[in-house]
């Protein structure tokens, strides 16, 4: 998202400045493109492994010992986790924030939305 | 036991904020909700009695629902994700590679229309709230303003411009109960997903991946919501209103063109030829007024020659169809003495034969236009280099890329309805107003005056004079919200003090004449 909003500002940079500025525009012009193609690669790539991490998690792949003691992030302190009688309680405080972190923040930005929306009553207005 | 106390109790406690009731009437609603929720689903149950040995990721039911609704989403043409055509796979991966350029696409959206109405209030023109939504609506595709200040100026005159674009994008409306209604079930079903996922917190599984899962596409559902609030368009419905209101208000300026055609020639009584592809170039007068309007099929080209200076030059090799064969279509093209050129010839009195230059190609139909951005108001971008590759693609998600030309082409389309309202004012521009607008702007400034506040027709009158400051032609550094490249010539025009002195003399001889 940042690089493709750093590749719009420089392309609007790059076409706004005058003809006989042959350097600086094709300089702008190509970090702009180099940029966007970046971004959209990113995306791509994103896109891609979001929806082989569902395919495996849905068909149980993911399941087994190397992935559940989560071994690429934390390397050789990996552990495995076994059910205790006292950690129920944690594991539920944890899902229960959140889960209210996620609402909060996607109803925040509706929120937001709302805000920013103009309404009909400021169209008649004018 | 003491796992399943605990459970039950978080569970009530949930179902207590859920369904603000107390402890003792959660109960039997946790059971039956369980119950909606394991067996409503049709093909979660069915996955549940076949294959038991699923996870349970896959057993609860909002998981598979939000997925099955993204995909439907996506690719459903008519569904909200506004993604016209299964070409457009790259807005669909643009927008779950990254959400949050998505969410940025949505919330410039909404903040342009906002822009665009505060633009709007600071002007005293009647028509602006037409012209306002005009705008908003066509947000999705890349536009640009006309250069042609002729043309600029039917911007507020055309009444049918902007009915026919609102016309046409108000018949349909995104916002439907079906869409709603779908909306509804996936919150419903996202609810079951999580009231679940409390409830079996102590099985051996867990379902956390059902409620991950959910969570993780939650935004999605936010920006589906948000993209229906918008109205959004399909690229036809846009192309074809935008069409027709450039037809509309190529009409428009033809006939004023023609106006203006037939008033210089009852004037100046010049030699009118015209030609057809069958007769010699040399054939018989024939008044343009009387000719022009109807015949459409006809090629007909009538070259008016200004003040009879000289005869069957103007035209260059682009727009004449004698020579490009190519462009043998319906076209009528204009030699009008514009504004500058009057100016010219009143001020140079005929000296200089190769002041009239200018031409006005005005089509009456589609396909043809010698100066591409001459004869439309509002002119779809279609420049296919690859700085500009993301804001040709019309999906709304590519709506980050359009904001500074968007921003651009508001301002100039409320600075002409602006000099419209102000030139309405002064129709005509008397001596005593030229010299309260000019002298006191000679005496506060320094060198390099900004004609900014003069009104619009004082600004061309200075502009088309012949000694005018070479630094007419325009700004070094364009600011990033001003139109591309070439503004409108007399905007950025800039005079030191003795050449405005000298102009504004200039000036004021005709209407002391």
């Amino acid at each position: 998202m940042f690089l493709t909003i750093t590749s719009t500002i420089i392309a609007r940079i790059s076409e706004t400045r005058e003809r006989r500025f042959t350097f600086v525009k094709t300089l702008t012009a190509s970090i702009a493109i180099a940029l966007r193609r970046i971004s959209v690669l990113l995306a791509f790539i994103n896109t891609i492994g979001l929806i082989l991490v569902f395919f495996f998690q849905f068909s149980n792949f993911l399941d087994n010992c190397y992935c559940n003691a989560s071994v690429i992030g934390r390397g050789m302190d990996s552990y495995i986790l076994l059910y205790k009688q006292g950690w129920i309680a944690t594991m539920r405080n944890s899902r229960i924030v959140g889960t209210v972190l996620a609402i909060s923040s996607t109803s925040i930005y509706m929120f937001f939305l709302w805000l920013v929306s103009p309404s009909s009553a400021e169209s008649d207005y004018l | 036991m003491q796992s399943v106390a605990s459970t039950i109790e978080g569970t009530q406690r949930v179902l207590e904020k859920l369904s603000g009731s107390p402890t003792m009437l959660a109960r039997p609603i946790a059971d039956r909700v369980r119950r909606v929720s394991t067996g409503g689903i049709s093909l979660s149950y069915l996955l549940r009695g076949s294959f038991p040995g699923l996870p349970s990721s896959v057993n609860s039911p909002s998981a598979l629902n939000i997925a099955w609704m993204t995909s439907s989403q996506v690719r459903s043409p008519s569904a909200s994700l506004p993604v016209s055509s299964l070409t457009h796979t790259r807005s669909v991966y643009m927008t779950i590679g990254s959400p949050a350029l998505a969410a940025y696409s949505l919330a410039l959206t909404t903040l342009n229309s906002r822009f665009v109405y505060a633009r709007a209030s600071r002007i005293p023109h009647e028509s602006k709230t037409a012209v306002a939504r005009a705008l908003i609506s066509l947000q999705q595709i890349p536009l640009e303003l006309t250069k042609d200040e002729r043309l600029l100026a039917f911007i507020p005159v055309g009444d049918q411009w902007r009915r026919e674009i609102i016309d046409r994008l108000d018949r349909r409306s995104t916002r439907s109960i079906a869409m709603a209604s779908s909306i509804a079930w996936v919150i419903i079903a996202f609810l079951f997903t999580l009231i679940d996922s409390f409830v079996s917190l102590d099985s051996p599984d867990g379902a956390s991946e059902g409620l991950s899962v959910g969570i993780l596409w939650l935004w999605l559902l936010c920006i589906v919501i948000g993209w229906l609030w918008i109205p959004t368009f399909t690229y036809d419905e846009l192309k074809s209103a935008l069409y027709h209101a450039n037809e509309k208000a190529a009409d428009k300026a033809a006939k004023k063109l023609r106006q203006q055609a037939s008033m210089a020639y009852n004037a100046t009584r010049v030699q009118i030829r015209n030609r057809l592809p069958g007769r010699a170039p040399n054939s018989p007068i024939v008044d343009p007024v009387s000719q022009v309007p109807e015949e459409n099929e006809k090629v007909k080209e009538e070259s008016f020659q200004g003040f009879g200076i000289r005869a069957g030059q103007k035209n260059d090799q682009k727009t004449n169809p004698f020579i490009n064969p190519a462009h043998h279509r319906s076209t009528v093209s204009f030699q009008v003495p514009s504004e500058s050129q009057q100016d010219h010839d009143r001020l140079s009195v005929g000296a200089n034969p190769s002041a009239n230059q200018s031409v006005t190609s005005v089509p009456h139909t589609v396909g043809y236009s010698s100066h591409p951005n001459m004869d439309r108001l509002l002119i779809p971008l279609d420049r296919y280099d690859p700085l500009h590759r993301d804001e040709l693609r019309l999906a709304p998600i590519f709506n980050y890329a359009r904001v500074f030309r968007y921003k651009a082409l508001v301002d100039d389309v409320f600075r002409a309805l602006d000099e419209h309202a102000r030139e309405k004012e002064e129709v005509s521009l008397s001596r005593s107003r030229l010299i309260s607008e000019i002298v006191p702007l000679i005496l506060n400034r320094g060198s390099g005056l900004s004609l900014r506040p003069l009104s619009l027709g004082l600004r061309r009158r200075l502009c088309s004079l012949p000694g005018r400051s070479p630094r007419c032609s325009g700004r070094r550094f364009l600011p990033l919200f001003s139109s591309v490249e070439q503004p409108l010539q007399p905007r950025s025009s800039k005079f030191s003090p003795p050449q405005l002195v000298w102009v504004a003399v200039h000036c004021l001889t005709p209407s002391m004449e």
